[in-house]
């Protein structure tokens, strides 16, 4: 079976009415500081996640008219679990440990999910409200 | 004292993007870097993500020492979570070995 994917930075999003990202391009747009530099592998998911936004945003009658489409960003079920066991178990787990050898000797569910001192509960609730903040621009597919 | 709404900077109520977050960073550096205090406005905002505080907020932390003194907050009064994500921003541009830790987990997942 062929999949339609395609290369990100050759990628035009107002080709499609519906783009659906895999959890690492979420996890870049939702959490990353880039304050020091913009690595190279996170600028093009930047802006392609930027471009569809904008393509939403667009409010000038002229330019609104010659637009094809104005995608939604595709969130289903499965997608949302990997986003945040990706984040949690990867990127805020690592964090709360400081990664290296003490991170990788930790148990996620016993050490970090049910630690009652980890920082698990305020990181996920600040994921979903992080992803919530896209509700205008996504659309869910799957079991409500 | 100037106030930068954030809103009219970005012109969307959806403060989400780290682009987003460095357009409110480019106009408030201007007051900042010349030692004049500025009070940013989340009046009108519907959503705000942590890459547009860590793009804004975090970074003129990261980029001028003296931003605690010079830099005030209008409308996290009644939102505790925008209130958490700017305190967390702020935390991370403190702390920068914590910021180089999490781009680096996240260009790991990207590689992965």
């Amino acid at each position: 079976m062929a999949y339609l994917i395609h290369k990100i930075d050759t990628l035009i999003p107002e080709d499609y009415p519906f783009v659906f990202c895999d959890a690492n391009v979420w996890i870049t747009t939702l959490k990353y500081f880039g304050s020091i530099v913009v690595n190279s592998n996170e600028q093009p998911y930047q802006d392609f996640i930027e471009a569809i936004i904008n393509l939403n945003n667009e409010t000038d009658p002229a330019a609104s008219k010659r637009i094809k489409n104005r995608p939604k960003l595709v969130l289903t079920s499965i997608l949302l679990s990997e986003i945040i066991n990706a984040y949690m178990r990867n990127v805020a787990m690592k964090a709360f440990f400081g990664g290296g050898d003490t991170y990788k000797s930790k148990s996620f569910k016993n050490d970090y999910r049910d630690n009652p001192h980890s920082d698990f509960k305020q990181k996920l609730n600040d994921l979903c409200s992080d992803i919530i903040a896209f509700q205008d621009y996504t659309t869910y597919s799957g079991p409500k | 004292m100037a106030v930068l709404k954030i809103i009219d900077i970005i012109n969307t109520p959806n403060a989400i993007l780290h682009s987003f977050g460095l357009k409110v960073f480019e106009v408030a550096s201007e007051s900042i870097s010349r030692n004049q205090s500025i009070v940013i406005s989340f009046q009108g905002l519907k959503n705000i993500t942590s890459a547009f505080c860590n793009a804004s907020i975090g970074k003129l932390y990261l980029s001028f020492p003296n931003t605690s003194e010079l830099l005030f907050f209008d409308g996290l009064e009644d939102n505790p979570i925008w209130h958490e994500k700017v305190q967390s921003s702020i935390e991370l541009a403190l702390n920068p070995e914590k910021i180089e830790q999490q781009n680096q987990a996240i260009s790991d997942l990207l590689c992965s």
